[in-house]
């Protein structure tokens, strides 16, 4: 399963690199989580 | 259940319990896949699927397919559980989930839109089961430009569970960053 992960990551970075060529926001922040 | 969860459920008004009506009505929706159910849709148990989801997820309510299509394209598949087939409109489950809207992840607890036979079983997409989906299917080529797309129902079966950790650490291995 890792060979298709890999290759759906490369894919998303290709597809989200032309969402924001074309003006998208990204709103997203990194989250914390802590495992005390 | 500890006092300060309930407080917090209390301030923000959240639900706590499922009535007991609701959770018998959710108890007595059948798991059982039939033929017809399967004739009806795309047939995605065969491709290789996972998900994606924190360490301590209970509900897997998506998963992702890959192959490569003879004409060299990739068939991507987004998949996600198909709860209309088990939750009938205007049922417990369906008027209570209204009220609910939505799931609530606090962080060591969930309060569930719907009752957990339907949120961490029927409808979470676990490993090596048989799990009917709705799904949105893309052609892309190797630029991701999207050359075709479907959308329908399916039944799919994941063929595992990553956490996010797992995920990243192997795309890192994989990349060999």
């Amino acid at each position: 399963m890792k060979n298709e992960l890999l290759i759906l990551h490369e894919l998303a970075q290709k597809l989200r690199n032309e969402r924001f060529k074309r003006g998208s926001i990204s709103f997203e922040r990194d989250e914390v989580k802590f495992d005390i | 259940m500890k006092p300060r969860w309930h407080a917090i459920l209390a301030e923000f008004g959240l639900p706590y319990r499922f009535s007991k009506e609701t959770i018998q009505n959710a108890e007595a929706i059948s798991d059982k896949i039939t033929e017809t159910d399967v004739s009806n849709r795309r047939d995605f148990r065969d491709i290789p699927t996972f998900t994606i989801d924190p360490e301590d997820a209970k509900d897997f309510d998506d998963a992702l397919s890959l192959q490569k299509l003879p004409d060299g394209n990739w068939e991507v598949g987004v998949h996600i559980a198909d709860v209309t087939h088990y939750v009938k409109p205007g049922s417990l489950p369906d008027v209570e989930a209204r009220e609910r809207a939505t799931s609530v992840y606090l962080v060591d607890r969930t309060v569930p839109m719907l009752p957990e036979r339907l949120s961490n079983n029927i409808c979470s997409l676990r490993p090596n089961e048989d799990k009917l989906c709705f799904s949105a299917v893309f052609k892309l080529n190797d630029k991701a430009e999207i050359v075709n797309e479907w959308f329908g129902r399916t039944i799919i079966k994941s063929d595992r569970r990553f956490s996010y950790p797992e995920a990243q650490k192997s795309l890192i291995q994989e990349q060999g960053i």
